[in-house]
């Protein structure tokens, strides 16, 4: 709740010109936002530029932010959305390398500590994450790497809190779905 | 195992799995420099009483000389 009120003094301030507390919100988001990037693009230089393109847009319009009734960090994570969005549409149009091929490598890079049988199930977990419809993604992102509730989840995803929830267990449930297709592939066919 | 179970048994791969990860602090710190460091734009404000004192002077002096003109033609 104090982080509450110090963000919307600081978002008053950072709209009346003040950088030093749009410095101070940059600091307290920007991993959030970065992990939420990070994870929807699978790739550390999207999530990069992805991040910084998302802190610029809201530097510009933080002065109309006080109109749109969410908290700040509600309006960050939709920002981060749009441009995740805009992202796999132009990605799409230029029909670059699957997504599934580049996680494994990235999730290597950041648990070096894991076991390899760890990092098999992390690459299997994520693998059958990306398979999910986007708004799946982007739920099982928010509640399991940023920790928030299906309230503040709702908030970000324009969802009543019962709608989250009701979504979260048809998530799951695809969850369990995809990983039994990866753990089991289809073998072909051996008929004489 | 139920579906209660399997939900339990899912939800805690999911929270062993999907760790925060840190950005690389080079990128923070350029970054806030980077928008922190750039001018903002700022319209100035627009001295209307300025323009009306020079619209004024600028109608006087051309009444005056129309009737200077006048006066001596």
């Amino acid at each position: 709740m104090n982080e509450q009120l110090d963000d919307i003094q600081l978002i008053d301030d950072a709209g009346n010109g003040d950088n030093e507390a749009f410095g101070l919100l940059y600091e307290r988001y920007v991993g959030k936002i970065y992990n939420y990037i990070y994870y929807r693009t699978g790739n550390i230089n999207e999530a990069e530029d992805l991040t910084a393109k998302v802190f610029q847009r809201a530097f510009r319009h933080i002065e109309s932010y006080n109109q749109r009734g969410v908290p700040f960090s509600a309006w960050l994570y939709r920002i981060a959305h749009n441009l995740v969005a805009n992202w796999y549409r132009d990605r799409s149009r230029k029909k670059e390398v699957a997504l599934d091929d580049q996680f494994p490598s990235s999730f290597h890079f950041d648990f070096p500590e894991s076991s390899l049988e760890k990092s098999e199930e992390s690459e299997k977990m994520i693998k059958a994450i990306r398979r999910l419809p986007p708004e799946r993604q982007q739920l099982i992102i928010l509640k399991f790497v940023e920790g928030l509730s299906n309230s503040d989840i709702g908030l970000i995803m324009r969802k009543s809190e019962g709608a989250i929830k009701s979504l979260y267990h048809r998530t799951l449930e695809s969850l369990r779905k995809e990983i039994e297709k990866i753990d089991q592939p289809s073998k072909p066919n051996k008929k004489l | 195992m139920n579906q209660e179970n399997s939900y339990l048994v899912m939800e805690n791969s999911l929270l062993n799995n999907l760790r925060p990860v840190q950005p690389r602090p080079d990128f923070i710190k350029n970054l806030g420099k980077r928008l922190l460091g750039s001018n903002n734009i700022y319209l100035e404000d627009r001295n209307h009483g300025f323009a009306f004192v020079l619209i004024s002077l600028g109608l006087f002096v051309g009444a005056l000389l129309v009737w200077l003109f006048r006066k001596h033609g």
